[in-house]
C-alpha cells in the first residue's frame, strides 16, 4: 500500500545542522494520523467492493441460470456450507492445510535463500546454475505429482515436498535477483572501511537482502496455497485440496466451492499478515513515491 | 588543538590506465605523478570526465593501473582497504543503519574493531564534530543530502584511516549546503590534521579547502601543474572574495582552459 503520508520524510534542502530530528521515530502529529487512517480505510472498503461485486455478479449469473446447466449454486448456498461445515470438521481442513503450507513452504525457503545468495553474489554460479533454477522453476508441481509418488510413496513428507519444490525455485530466483541487485557503492563503502568479503556478504547483502527474503517469502506462500490441491492429490486425506478432490467425486459443487474460497481466503489472510510483519521489520526502505 | 591521529604519505608514480581495447581504447590517465606528504590536504582539480573518479579509484584500489604504482607509507597498493577510506560522490551510507550504527560500522569490522566503549566514545566524538548528535538514532531515508554526506565523513574519520580519499563529496548539494560542508571539513581538519586527497571539478572549492592543488589536463588526465596555496590556518568564506583568492582561480582555470583544447576550443 503507497504511504502517502510518510513518504513526505524525503529529502529536504537543508542549511547547515538543524536542531532536532525529523520526525525520526516520534509519532506523527493527530491530523496526519487521522488522515492515515482514513487512507487506509478507503484502501479496504475499495478492496471489499471487488469482492461486493464479483459476488452480485455471481448471485445473478446463478438466479437466471446461465451458465453450468444448473449446477452453479449461489453465493448463499456457498456460504451456507463453509458456515455448517466449519463447525463440522471444515476447521480441521483448514487447520492442516495451513499447517502444511507454512512449514513446508518455510523448509522451501529455508533452503533457498543460501543457494539464492550463492546464485546472487557468485557470477559464476549464476551462468552455470541460472538456466537449471530456470527449468525447474517453469515445470507446474502437479506434473511432479507421479514421481513424488514412486520416489517417496504417500506419506507427508511426499506432500511436503510438492510445496517446497513450489517454494524452493521461485523463492532462489527472487533472492538472487535481490542479491545481485545491490548497488556496487555498498559494497565499495564497505571495503573502504575494512570489510573482508565476507563481512561484506554479512554484514551489506545481508541487510540489505532482507526485504527480498520478505518478498520471496509472500510469492512462495502464495505459490504454496497454489500448489496445495497437487499436494494434496498424493493421497490426502485431510486438508482443503482433499476436500475440494473428494466433493468434486460426489459431485457435491457447493461444496467445492466452499474448499476454493477457503483456500484463497486463507492465502490472503497470510499475505496480508507477511505484509504488515515486512513493513515493521524493513523500516529503512526509502519508499518514495510509487 | 590537533589530536594524535593516523597519518601517511601517499605517492603516485607513473600511474596509467586505459579503458577497452583495440581501436576503442580510450586513455584515461597519463603518467600521472605526484606526491600527497603526511597531514597535507592536496585537491586534484579537473573537467568533468577527465579521469578524476578513476585516479581515486585507483588510490582506494577499486582500480588496478596499468602502469605505475601508488604506494602508501612506501607500501605498494593491492586493493582497497581501510587505510585509504573514500568519501564518494553518491550516497553511500547504508540504508539500513541508524546515523551512529554507521559511524560505527568500520570500528565492529575485523580490520579496525574497537571495544564497545570505545567504539562509543569516538562515534560520539564525530556526532559532535559533525553537528549529527540530535540525528544518531536516525534513519538515513529522513536525512537531507548535507547530513548524508555528513554521515559519511564521520563514518570515514571513525576508522582512523592513514589517508581519505574524497570523490566531489559535495559536488551533489545546493550551493548553500556545500560551502556549510566545506567549512565543515575545513574545521575537523584543522582539529586533527589527516592526509586528505580531494577531487573536485570546482577550482574554487579545491583552493578554499587544500595546501596544493593539483591542476590536470582534459583526458587523457596528466598532472599539469602543482600549485601551492598560500593561506595557512583557519580559512573563511570572505577569502572567496579576497583579490589573490581570485587571482589564484584565474590563473588555475586559465590552466585548465588550456590544457587540452578541444576542436571546438573549449575543455571538455
Ligand atoms: N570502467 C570503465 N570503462 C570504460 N570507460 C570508463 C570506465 N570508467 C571510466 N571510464 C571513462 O573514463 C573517463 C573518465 O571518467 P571519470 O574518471 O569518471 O572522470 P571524472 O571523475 O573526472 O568525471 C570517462 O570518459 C569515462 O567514460
Ligand atoms: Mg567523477
Amino acid at each position: 500500500m503507497p504511504d502517502v503520508v510518510f513518504a513526505s520524510g524525503r529529502q529536504r534542502p537543508d542549511t547547515g545542522p538543524p536542531a532536532a530530528p525529523a520526525g525520526a521515530g516520534a509519532a506523527p502529529p493527530p491530523r496526519r494520523a487521522a488522515r492515515r487512517v482514513l487512507h487506509r480505510l478507503r484502501g479496504a472498503l475499495l478492496g471489499l467492493s471487488g469482492f461486493c461485486g464479483l459476488i452480485l455478479v455471481w448471485q445473478l449469473t446463478a438466479m437466471a441460470e446461465i451458465v453450468g446447466n444448473g449446477l452453479l449454486p449461489t453465493p448463499f448456498e456457498v456460504f451456507e456450507v463453509i458456515w455448517t461445515g466449519l463447525g463440522n470438521g471444515l476447521a480441521t481442513d483448514v487447520l492442516i492445510s495451513s499447517r502444511r503450507v507454512v512449514l513446508w513452504v518455510s523448509v522451501g525457503i529455508a533452503a533457498a535463500v543460501p543457494v539464492g545468495f550463492l546464485l546472487g553474489w557468485f557470477p559464476t554460479v549464476r551462468a552455470a546454475l541460472n538456466p537449471l533454477v530456470n527449468f525447474f522453476r517453469a515445470l507446474p508441481p502437479i506434473a511432479l505429482v507421479p514421481l513424488v509418488i514412486v520416489y517417496f510413496g504417500i506419506g507427508e513428507l511426499a506432500r511436503g515436498i510438492i510445496l517446497m519444490y513450489a517454494a524452493f525455485f521461485a523463492t532462489v530466483v527472487i533472492v538472487f535477483e535481490g542479491v545481485a541487485g545491490i548497488e556496487d557503492k555498498y559494497v565499495r563503502a564497505a571495503q573502504t572501511l575494512g570489510a573482508t568479503r565476507l563481512e561484506v556478504l554479512a554484514r551489506v547483502v545481508l541487510p540489505f537482502s532482507v526485504p527480498h527474503i520478505l518478498t520471496a517469502a509472500r510469492v512462495s506462500l502464495g505459490i504454496g496455497w497454489a500448489s496445495l490441491v497437487a499436494a494434496e492429490l498424493v493421497a490426502a486425506q485431510d486438508g482443503l485440496g482433499a476436500v475440494i478432490q473428494n466433493a468434486g467425486n460426489f459431485l457435491d459443487i457447493p461444496r467445492v466451492y466452499a474448499g476454493i474460497i477457503l483456500i484463497g481466503f486463507c492465502a490472503l489472510v497470510m499475505d496480508a499478515v507477511l505484509r504488515l510483519l515486512s513493513a515493521r521489520l524493513v523500516t529503512w526502505q526509502d519508499r518514495g513515491n510509487r | 588543538m590537533t589530536t594524535a591521529v593516523n597519518t601517511g604519505g601517499l605517492t603516485l608514480d607513473g600511474v596509467g590506465k586505459r579503458f577497452g581495447r583495440g581501436t576503442a581504447a580510450v586513455t584515461v590517465l597519463d603518467d600521472v605523478a605526484f606526491d600527497v606528504p603526511e597531514g597535507e590536504f592536496v585537491a586534484v582539480v579537473g573537467p568533468s570526465g577527465s579521469g578524476k573518479t578513476t585516479l581515486l579509484n585507483t588510490v582506494a584500489g577499486f582500480v588496478d593501473p596499468d602502469v605505475g604504482q601508488i604506494l602508501v607509507n612506501g607500501t605498494p597498493v593491492t586493493g582497497p582497504g581501510p587505510s585509504r577510506c573514500v568519501v564518494f560522490q553518491e550516497y553511500a551510507i547504508f540504508p539500513w543503519l541508524t546515523v551512529r550504527r554507521n559511524i560505527e560500522f568500520g570500528m565492529r569490522l575485523r580490520a579496525r574493531r574497537r571495544p564497545a566503549a570505545e567504539r562509543r566514545r569516538i562515534a560520539d566524538r564525530y556526532l559532535d564534530l559533525m553537528g549529527l548528535t540530535a540525528f544518531a538514532d536516525a534513519l538515513p531515508k529522513t536525512l537531507s543530502g548535507g547530513m548524508r554526506q555528513r554521515v559519511a565523513l564521520a563514518r570515514a574519520y571513525a576508522v582512523d584511516p592513514e589517508i581519505l580519499l574524497m570523490d566531489e563529496p559535495f559536488a551533489a548539494l545546493d550551493a548553500q549546503t556545500r560551502e556549510t560542508m566545506q567549512e565543515a571539513l575545513l574545521e575537523i581538519n584543522q582539529k586533527e590534521r589527516r592526509t586528505v586527497l580531494f577531487v573536485t571539478h570546482q577550482v574554487e572549492e579545491a583552493i578554499f579547502l587544500a595546501d596544493r592543488v593539483v591542476v590536470m589536463s582534459a583526458r587523457p588526465a596528466r598532472v599539469q601543474e602543482i600549485v601551492p596555496v598560500p593561506w595557512r590556518g583557519p580559512r573563511h568564506h570572505e577569502l572567496k572574495t579576497t583579490p589573490e583568492f581570485i587571482e589564484l582561480r584565474r590563473r588555475i582555470e586559465a590552466m585548465l582552459r588550456g590544457g587540452h583544447p578541444t576542436p571546438e576550443g573549449q575543455t571538455a
